[in-house]
Formats: structure tokens, C-alpha cells, sequence
């Protein structure tokens, strides 16, 4: 019972507001995509391609077993996917980007009925799913210089490069000089196919605060306490700016937090416990990458969150119930005092 | 109203509900520890069915034959002594012989001794019933809980290793994920959505609460007059000692009378029918 009340306070009504926050996604998911076709080449039109067609006919059949309307008008399908396939290194065959999505639409949006009430992120569980069944596959990148045609993982020319993640997990760091620092706001660096560009991100911010203001105050606040627990708890010694740096381009992190974590049917709507979802994710995130067995913890601390959000919300019910019945006592009072007085 | 339609239980008619209609792991979600976490291959599933289907079965002569004159609270430490004294023989057999199965296996075997599913069993059917039923009761649940565990099983050894029973089934990447705990819960809860909607289409005239278990036994299968006012109305709160067939039936009317200002027109139209 109490869960379908907590459910109830955020559904989005109308599948026009599903709709337009999926297109909002996939207008702020473009230019990553040019990017990284610029950097990786045909390597992300191929997952891209593969993801959105497996999506599609998940979700089309998926409907039509459930005996429900066609939801693909919402591009909720189309926008998971392209956010699953940007999470994968160039190197990931392309069945692995098409399960991922499938497994998204198929075991966590529409048993659930749909995008509007999916209690968890559907990228975010279809990415972890990839994460656990494939590591190898999704945690080994190519290098920079190979990673325009480089082979698929597995084969002869295929050339590993070390990730930011992998280096902090071993403690190693970079030097921060103004060439490294070019291919960091550039995205020339070893990561996921779609996450590697720091100006992008910083486009996708402003896009997020111009439109969505809401939304964007999850992020900030997901981004700044990652940040703060990066200054706090460094793990390479090369000093304090290094270590936050190096944090907030490895792996998932920013895109996760610009694009995944504010998803309406999960994230709490207003706005002190919708900081405090982003607070509470962004330190999962942190503890995950410090004693974690992946390198990655983005998506799993948005999940764990989902997970907690329903408790969030009943809380919150029952302090502003209080509060305003205080309120309601303290009106009652000055009324009747009014009243004496005149 | 009419007096409500028994039929005899005879061992296929248990069998099939207690196995399919009313699967102890799929409708009343009883034991699902077990499957969830070791049951990835056939060859575990087979183990942990057989073996919990025997320490069952003992469980269930015990309590009918002896058993049912100790106090309740006597009963349930019995129940564990007796499967812990079960599973000692078991555990050496499989030590000897599977001894890689066994340490897959790890706790989550031993852990059988204390299954929900043989102590709600026992205090549910056993110790109100005689022998035969008893038996027959067990050897249903252990088969609702066996093919559920194969089902679950042999699902999580195709997509996570791409085999069966050992051998190669098909050549294409293994989902290793769908062998962790969480793959079953996944595949366990598809299982069930699968196995409602079915009895919802097929056998929509049977109770939906399935305590007391006599109840659920002894509705028939194919649909028959006035049999839908029972649906509901037995809870396990209610009446947790229905033995009499005289009480049974009794109670049924009672409720039959006090529920039929309150129909639905599906139930209206079916009366108009009748007379």
C-alpha cells in the first residue's frame, strides 16, 4: 500500500511529458554521439544501431504480450539505448550493446508498466546487468591512438589502454600539464565510447539548467559531492586537484549524473529531497570506486538510491504532515487571538 | 444455495494441484532461499528437489503418525531435529561422491533442515490429516518445488553457461550474470508471472488463497455451481483448524449467506443460470 502512494506522487500524467524529457535526452546524448564518431569512428553507430534496434522489438513485443498501448512514441526505448551503447567502449561487440538494452526494456521498464513508473533507471539497471555478466568486455578499452579502427576485444591488433579508473585503482596518476588538460576537455583520453568529453559535459550542464532547472540541481549536487569526497579522500598522491580531476573523467561518472540519474519516475520531484537523493548517490558512487570490485559505481549507486527513494518519500510525508499541522495550531492560535483583541 | 460439490482426493488429482495449481514456491513464495541461490545448474536443482522432496516426505509420516499428539511448540523443534538428522546421511553420500557439487553448494543444502516449506507443511496438513494424505500432500509439494527448482535451473544453466546437465546446448555467449543470485530472483519471478497468468486463464475457479490447504485440495477442478463464493473467503487468519467436512461446509454457507448481498454481476448472471 504504501509503496503504490509514494508511486502515485510522481507519475507524469500525460505521455507528453515522457515524451519530451526523452527527446531532451537524446538532444543532450547528439553531440556526444558526433564526438565520439569523431574519435571512435563507425564503432558507436554500430552498438548505437544495434542497441536501438534491440530495444525497439524488445519493447514493440514486450507490449504486445502485456496487451498494452505501443509505447515506443515516448522514445523512452530509443533514449535508454543510445544511453547504454555510449556507456560501452569502442571495442564491445555489438551483441553485448543489444542485451544490455534488451535487458533494460524487457526485465526493468515494462514489467513495471512502462516508463512512467519504472522504479528503477532502465539504463542504469541494463548497464549494471552488462557490468556483471561481461566485466572483461565492458572494463577493457582501446587505446587512444587505436581506438578510431581498432579491432573488437579478442582480436590480434586489438591494442588495451589504461583508464582513468584502472589508474586510480592503482594509485598511479598523470601530470596535469596544459597538453593533458587539452586532452581531457577533449576527450582524448582511454574510456567508454561517449563519456570522455569533458566540454561536451560542460555544454550538456548549461543545456540542463536553461531547460530543466529541477533536474539540474540533482546533478549539482551529485557532481559536488563526488567532488568534495574526491578532494577529501584522494587516491593518488599527486595532490588534491589531480585526484578530482582524474575522479570526474574516469568511466561513467559525469554522464551518469548529467543524463541518467534525474529520471522522473524515479527521483524524488522536490527540492530538498531531490539534493538529498543526489548527495546520497554521489557518495555511494565514491564508496564503490574505493572499496569496489569494479571500477566503475555510477550506475549501481543510482540504483541503490532507486532502491531507497520510496523510503525517502515516506519520510518526507510524515515531516510535512507535522509541519503543517504546527502550522495549522500556530494560525488557529493568532486567529483566536485576533479575534479576542478585537 | 446448494451444499458445496466434494470430490475424493486421489493421488493424481493431489499431485497436479499441489504441484501445479498450488506450487508451494510460485504461489506462496515458501523456499525460495534455496532456489534462488544455488539452483543455477539441472544437476543442483535435481539434488536439492530429491533431497528435499525425502526429508519432506519422512516429515510429513512422522507428523501424521506420531508427531501430532505433542504440543505445537514441542512439534516444530522435532520437525528440525529430525530433517537435521535426515540430511547427515545425504551430505556424506554427496561429500563422497559429488564432492565439487558439495562445495558449490556450500551452506545453502544443509540449509534445507530448516525450510519453511516442511515446517508449514506439517503444521498445515500433516498434523490435521492421516497418513495417506499426509503422504499424498508431500509428494505433491515436493513435486511443485522440484519442477519449479528444474525450471529455475535448468533456464540459468542455458543462459549463463550455454548447457545442460554438462553438456553444450548452444554456442552462443553465456550471460554469467543469470548465475549469480540476482538471475534468479529474475528468472524465478518471470516463472511466476508466467504460472499466474496460466492458472488465471485456465483454472480461474479455483480459491485464491491457498490456506487452508484442505480447501484448496478439495475444490474440483472443472467448474461447478456456486463454487466461485468461496474464493476469498478463506483466510488463514480466519480459521486455521478447518478438520471437520461438517465445519467445512457449514462455514462455506455461512459465508455463501453473508456474501451474497455483495455479487458481482459475473456471479449474478451464474445464479440466474442455475435456477
Amino acid at each position: 500500500m504504501a509503496k503504490r502512494k509514494t508511486k502515485s506522487e510522481n507519475l507524469i500524467t500525460n505521455t507528453d511529458s515522457v515524451f519530451r524529457y526523452n527527446l531532451d535526452l537524446i538532444i543532450m546524448m547528439l553531440p556526444l554521439m558526433l564526438m565520439s564518431i569523431y574519435l571512435s569512428g563507425y564503432h558507436i553507430i554500430r552498438l548505437m544501431l544495434t542497441a536501438v534496434i534491440g530495444a525497439v522489438i524488445a519493447e514493440f513485443t514486450a507490449n504486445k504480450i502485456s496487451k498494452s498501448d505501443n509505447s515506443l512514441g515516448d522514445l523512452s526505448a530509443v533514449a535508454t539505448a543510445m544511453a547504454i551503447s555510449l556507456m560501452l567502449p569502442a571495442s564491445c561487440p555489438s551483441y553485448i550493446a543489444a542485451a544490455g538494452s534488451v535487458f533494460a526494456i524487457i526485465v526493468a521498464k515494462i514489467p513495471f508498466g512502462g516508463a512512467k513508473n519504472a522504479p528503477f533507471v532502465p539504463a542504469a539497471a541494463g548497464f549494471a546487468f552488462l557490468c556483471v555478466c561481461f566485466p572483461t568486455e565492458v572494463f577493457t578499452y582501446p587505446s587512444v591512438e587505436t581506438a578510431f579502427n581498432s579491432a573488437l576485444i579478442g582480436a590480434e591488433d586489438f591494442v588495451k589502454g589504461t583508464s582513468f579508473g584502472e589508474m586510480l585503482s592503482y594509485g598511479k596518476s598523470v601530470e596535469l600539464n596544459s597538453l593533458e588538460a587539452v586532452s581531457i576537455l577533449g576527450g582524448k583520453t582511454v574510456g567508454p565510447v561517449g563519456t570522455t568529453f569533458m566540454l561536451v559535459f560542460i555544454g550538456i550542464a548549461v543545456y540542463l539548467f536553461a531547460k530543466r532547472r529541477k533536474k539540474f540541481y540533482v546533478s549539482l549536487a551529485f557532481i559536488l559531492t563526488c567532488t568534495v569526497m574526491a578532494m577529501l579522500f584522494p587516491r593518488v598522491n599527486s595532490g588534491v586537484a589531480t585526484s578530482v580531476i582524474m575522479e570526474l573523467s574516469a568511466g561513467t561518472l559525469l554522464f551518469a549524473g548529467l543524463i541518467l540519474i534525474h529520471d522522473p519516475a524515479t527521483a524524488p520531484n522536490r527540492a530538498p529531497y531531490s539534493v538529498l537523493y543526489g548527495i546520497g548517490a554521489g557518495i555511494i558512487c565514491m564508496l564503490l570506486r574505493y572499496f569496489g570490485k569494479y571500477p566503475e559505481g555510477a550506475c549501481f549507486s543510482i540504483l541503490i538510491m532507486n532502491a531507497i527513494t520510496p523510503v525517502i518519500k515516506d519520510y518526507a510525508k510524515m515531516i510535512e504532515k507535522e509541519l503543517k499541522k504546527k502550522n495549522k495550531a500556530k494560525n488557529s492560535l493568532k486567529a483566536e487571538g485576533g479575534k479576542d483583541n478585537g | 444455495m446448494d451444499k458445496k460439490e466434494k470430490v475424493g482426493l486421489t493421488l493424481p488429482r493431489m499431485l497436479f494441484k499441489g504441484s501445479f495449481v498450488y506450487s508451494p514456491v510460485l504461489t506462496q513464495s515458501i523456499g525460495i532461499c534455496t532456489i534462488v541461490a544455488i539452483c543455477f545448474t539441472l544437476k543442483i536443482s535435481l539434488i536439492v528437489s530429491i533431497t528435499l522432496t525425502f526429508i519432506l516426505l519422512i516429515n510429513e509420516i512422522m507428523a501424521s503418525l506420531i508427531l501430532k499428539k505433542l504440543s505445537r511448540w514441542m512439534r516444530i523443534i522435532c520437525y528440525m531435529l529430525l530433517s537435521t538428522l535426515l540430511l547427515i546421511p545425504i551430505m556424506l553420500i554427496l561429500d563422497k561422491n559429488y564432492s565439487q557439487l558439495n562445495a558449490s553448494m556450500g551452506i545453502y543444502l544443509p540449509l534445507l533442515a530448516v525450510n519453511s516449506l516442511i515446517v508449514i507443511r506439517c503444521e498445515k496438513y500433516a498434523v490435521k490429516n492421516n497418513l495417506k494424505l499426509s503422504v499424498f500432500d508431500a509428494l505433491s509439494a515436493g513435486l511443485g518445488y522440484g519442477v519449479t527448482a528444474i525450471i529455475v535451473g535448468g533456464i540459468r544453466e542455458i543462459a549463463a553457461f550455454g548447457t545442460l546437465l554438462g553438456k553444450t546446448v548452444t554456442e552462443l555467449p553465456g550471460y554469467s550474470g543469470m548465475a549469480l543470485p540476482f538471475g534468479g530472483l529474475i528468472v524465478l519471478g518471470f516463472t511466476a508471472a508466467f504460472h499466474k497468468w496460466f492458472v488465471k486463464k485456465y483454472f480461474s475457479d479455483q480459491p485464491t488463497n491457498t490456506f487452508p490447504l484442505r480447501t484448496a485440495f478439495e475444490t474440483p477442478l472443472i467448474r461447478e455451481e456456486g463454487l466461485n463464493i468461496t474464493t476469498g473467503t478463506l483466510s488463514i487468519l480466519s480459521d486455521p483448524a478447518v478438520t471437520n467436512e461438517e465445519a467445512l461446509s457449514e462455514k462455506t454457507e455461512k459465508d455463501a449467506s453473508e456474501k451474497a448481498p455483495v455479487k458481482t454481476e459475473e456471479n449474478a448472471e451464474k445464479d440466474g443460470d442455475n435456477q
